[in-house]
């Protein structure tokens, strides 16, 4: 009877796999297929079901015997890596036929961190890991299989490698370095291992260590030398030393006709010295040669497709990067590539898609959150018919404008109150290399412009209405470049200022000039130098541009307005959150002084701070402050300036302070 | 006598349960002001706590202050956030497990916002990248220059360019100053004499009676600097010698009075005229002329070649 029931129970598990299974019987596990799915159960009983890690980036299937020390060896290694780096993000499923008992033994022997699950046979069989034990399968974003190895001892060794290209791939430079380095203790002599750390050290930027890798493999005969130079000419490469770098190229290539990378390195080194053609020509060698890792394929295609892009190739761009996507799955940059030239034919829906999918790859990428929100603001708008007529016709006006060159203020009787900041992004240039990731104006002003209209002070021109304005007026990019007609389109925008500048790319980074200029005047009151580098995080250097900018607009441009009425410690001032006034905002009250009569000239000295008031009410045309103090009191016409405390204008932020004195008052909302 | 009807009083008493009572009353010192935007706050904080495992929940409360309350199991975080002024963020943060506050958590979430406050910023990534030691080896060979002019005591920054102590520095300070004092890396000093000065480049060479073993070669000078070069000033400003400040060429060079000078984004402070300006090979490449009025970050360098037509004249 018993029997009966165990062998019934094996019949509706292989059932249940089979009919789970997407598209799979018994058939060979191939790379690039949707793995199928099952659900097992651990020692404690616990489930653990592979349809619910569609989301997860990586899953390790590993298919072992207890018994068998060579079959466990690549799944201790990896349980050892798991337990160093708490952080690896590293999941790996130990899958066995071994019976109950055997397993808790290991479990208790090994105290490994990885669960253990119980398979009567179906899984095994459907993933064809009865009769070659360990075997391993890599399964990417949505179950794809990226890898499937059979077979201990070298075999373990390939996979370890591979796995650390992966790591690779995903940035994670610090495990790839870690698995490399558990290959290189077993295998002193495995090249390939040593070739991933010297990568994953260039990655992370440390030059050093990755020319002391490379150096070293080029001393050896054979292989090793061409690995160790290939890599040196990308050390060089990134190190600004591109003589040394071309000179090294040619030495490999004439050694190794068949190996790719050095052409993708060659090929970034002539694009920044505006040598396009070349540039593609080596690009092209990059994509056909053979001899390449996974990521230097990846790569070559990713480069090929952004330079086909930059020349308006669209088509022939997506193609690449698909091909650099199918072999590297955690390909993050041609994803986000993909979309862009999605969009730049108007094609908002399709582009969605692919941010979306650059999301699932890491969902706290900020490159791609912020052009999949404004994505979606774009398809928002072609839907919404209203608002789509209203930037028609505002286009419409514009452009008119802009052509006439009309001003477009009338003269205003009260010079001294505060107009609203307004500001308009113009794109950067883009110059130097050929960045890896398409987009990076577009993502730094879209952000840019949230931030600094979230910070009430200031107020944005919408990008589309630039967009759409600059398609009506038939400008480009290049146009954009000529100052003077920036700032003829600031004005027609009736911005007071414009942000615009450049981005340089450099090997280990990217230099980016952020000018601010007076649109009446003409004037710079700010010009912003930053390098992000390639480990700096984009959004902390966002934050940091935008309370630049903030400080910049505070200190140059300080709102100004009059006390309209006062009583007791409260005044209302004509300034409010349309003109940029937030909560806590504080005010200098100023007195002008009467000029002094000196050997018949007027001498005027600079009107006396009376008081100082700071905002505790905030609505659209107007505000309430208090009175911080007063020399005297405080009345109707009396002029205010705004004042930014101390701290802040320092723009130290490497100061905070505590509000002394604050005495269990509580808190108020302001209401 | 004022009568008030019930609906009227009924409205002043909420009004004043709702917008008087204190959201966190009796909350001595949990109140600190940071120099964030209030949405940038909010985001690191929004992140912290949910990396730490917490639920969060915003409400957006009147004229941009937001409240975030965030729970785990029986652990209860409440933060309020308060702009003052764009660039300001007031904070109040009350934590409790149960229905008990816990101190320790609550100096957790401070030393996190003065951490991030502080946090690593691009000028420490590139400190962190270090001075080559091709430059910093060139340490010993500025000079520190002191001088009287009418009431006024000059200083600036030159640099040994011989083995017999030929110093090349500015000459926008030096006109017609008395005592030129030298003072070398090691704290010696020596009496300078003025052996030429050319107010146009901006240049001026001093002899001083030093044999010196270690100068900055003009031989080994660069001449083409491109866009976005990582340049390194060695000097004495303020009189602090041997002070390394790095920059980048930031702009395209300009001609003043038919010379050239190189823009950089560079720190420079009184004194740090006459430093000299090497690239990251330690080869000479400039001579820090000054700044641009009114920063400390815009700098104008004069470029290696107007040194050489100097010497050579």
């Amino acid at each position: 009877m018993r029997l009966i029931s165990r062998l019934l129970t094996s019949v509706a598990m292989v059932m249940t796999v089979i009919i789970s299974g997407t598209n799979v019987g018994y058939g060979q596990i191939t790379p690039g297929q949707t793995a199928p799915v099952f659900s097992l159960k651990d020692l404690k009983g616990g489930t653990h079901d592979l349809s619910l890690m569609k989301d997860q980036p990586m899953i390790i299937l590993y298919f072992f015997d207890v018994e068998s020390r060579p079959s466990q060896e690549g799944l201790l290694s990896l349980d050892q890596l798991a337990k160093r780096y708490e952080d690896a993000d590293l999941i790996v499923w130990g899958i066995t036929l071994s019976s109950k008992k055997k397993v808790a033994d290991f479990v208790a022997r090994t105290n490994t961190s990885f669960p253990v699950l119980l398979d009567k046979s179906a899984v095994s069989d459907l993933y064809q890991a009865r009769l070659i034990l360990p075997t391993v399968c890599i399964l990417g974003p949505e179950l794809k299989v990226l890898d499937y190895f059979q077979g201990g001892g070298k075999t373990t060794e390939i996979m370890l490698v591979r796995l650390a290209e992966r790591k690779l791939q995903r940035k994670q430079t610090m495990l790839a370095k870690a698995i490399s380095d558990e290959v290189v203790k077993k295998n002193p002599q495995n090249l390939e291992a040593r070739t991933v750390k010297g990568y994953a050290a260039l990655k992370e930027g440390n030059l050093n260590e990755a020319e002391e890798i490379f150096h070293n493999l080029s001393q050896k005969k054979g292989p090793a030398e061409l690995l160790g130079k290939e890599g040196l000419v990308a050390v060089y490469a990134q190190k600004g030393e591109p003589e040394k770098a071309l000179v090294l190229a040619e030495e490999v290539e004439q050694k190794a006709p068949d190996r790719g990378y050095v052409h993708v390195v060659k090929g970034d080194l002539l694009y920044s010295q505006n040598k396009k053609a070349e540039a593609e020509a080596e690009y092209k060698k990059g994509v056909q040669k053979k001899m390449a890792a996974l990521y230097q394929k990846a790569v070559a295609h990713n480069q090929l497709g952004r330079l086909y892009a930059s020349m308006g190739k669209y088509q022939g761009a997506r193609e690449l990067y698909d091909q650099a996507v199918a072999i590297d799955p955690y390909y993050i940059e041609a994803t986000s590539n993909k979309g862009i030239t999605y969009e730049k034919e108007g094609k908002w829906d399709k582009a969605l898609e692919a941010y979306r999918q650059a999301l699932v790859l890491d969902k706290n990428d900020t490159f791609a959150s912020v052009l999949a929100k404004k994505a979606q603001k774009m398809i928002a708008l072609q839907k919404d018919v209203a608002q789509k007529k209203r930037i028609d016709k505002l286009v419409k006006e514009l452009a008119d404008r802009y052509r006439s060159q009309k001003k477009s203020r009338a003269r205003i009787k009260d010079t001294w109150t505060s107009r609203p900041m307004v500001l308009s992004f113009v794109d950067f240039q883009e110059k130097g290399g050929l960045a890896e990731r398409d987009g990076l104006s577009m993502v730094l002003t879209t952000q840019l412009a949230d931030q600094l209209n979230a910070s009430g002070r200031v107020q944005v021109v919408e990008r589309v209405l630039i967009e759409r304005l600059l398609e009506e007026l038939n400008l480009g990019s290049s146009d954009l470049a000529d100052p003077e007609t920036a700032l003829k389109l600031g004005k027609v925008l009736a911005a007071k200022v414009i942000g615009t500048g450049s981005l340089y790319y450099l090997p280990d980074g990217t230099l980016l000039s952020l000018r601010l200029i007076d649109t009446e005047t003409s004037a710079i009151p700010k010009v912003v130098t930053r390098q992000i580098g390639s480990r700096a995080s984009l959004e902390k250097e966002l934050n940091r541009l935008n309370r630049e900018i903030l400080r910049t607009i505070i200190l140059k441009y300080p709102l100004q307005g009059y006390v309209v009425q006062s009583s007791g410690d409260e005044v209302m001032i004509n300034l409010g959150s349309k003109q940029g006034v937030v909560l806590g905002t504080r005010f200098e009250v100023l007195e002008e002084q009467e000029p002094i009569k000196y050997k018949g000239k007027l001498l005027r000295s600079s009107p006396k701070p009376v008081a100082q008031i700071e905002v505790v009410r905030v609505e659209p045309d107007l505000c309430y402050a208090r009175i911080l103090n007063q020399e005297r009191p405080l009345k109707t016409d009396d002029k205010v300036k705004e004042k930014i405390e101390d701290v802040v204008a320092m723009g130290s932020i490497t100061d905070f302070v505590t509000v002394h004195g604050f005495r269990g008052s509580g808190f108020r909302v302001q209401g | 006598m004022i009568m008030i009807r019930p609906n009227k009083l009924l409205i002043l008493v909420l009004s004043f349960v709702l917008i008087g009572i204190p959201l966190f009353a009796e909350t001595e010192g949990s109140l600190k002001l940071y120099p964030l935007p209030i949405t940038e706050l909010e985001g690191a904080l929004f992140r912290w706590l949910t990396h730490s495992g917490f639920e969060v929940r915003r409400t957006s409360l009147k004229m941009g202050q937001v409240q975030l309350n965030a729970v785990k199991a029986k652990e209860n975080w409440q933060i309020f956030l308060k702009p003052r002024s764009p660039l300001a963020t007031e904070v109040q943060a009350r934590y409790s497990v149960g229905e008990q506050p816990d101190e320790a958590r609550l100096q957790e979430l401070w030393g996190y916002i003065s951490r991030y406050t502080k946090g690593p910023s691009v000028e420490k990534w590139d400190a962190y990248q270090g001075i080559p030691t091709a430059v910093l080896s060139q340490i010993e060979s500025v000079v520190c220059i002191r001088a009287r002019a009418k009431n006024e005591d000059i200083q600036l920054s030159g640099f040994i360019v011989d083995q017999d102590g030929l110093i090349i520095c500015t000459a926008h300070d030096l006109k017609g100053v008395r005592d030129i004092r030298v003072v070398l890396y090691d704290g010696r000093e020596l009496k300078g004499h003025l052996v030429k000065m050319d107010p146009r480049r901006d240049l001026t060479l001093i002899d001083t009676n030093l044999k010196s073993t270690t100068f900055i070669s003009l031989a080994k000078g660069r001449n083409l600097l491109g866009m976005g070069e990582r340049l390194y000033s060695v000097g004495c400003p303020v009189n602090l010698g041997g002070t390394v400040h790095s920059g980048i060429i930031n702009g395209p060079p300009r001609l003043v009075n038919d010379l050239p000078l190189w823009q950089v984004n560079m720190q420079i402070q009184p004194g740090s005229s006459g430093s000299p300006v090497f690239d990251a090979q330690g080869n000479l490449v400039a001579i820090v002329k000054g700044r641009y009025r009114g920063t400390e970050s815009v700098g104008f360098l004069i470029p290696f070649e107007t040194i050489i037509e100097f010497v050579k004249e």
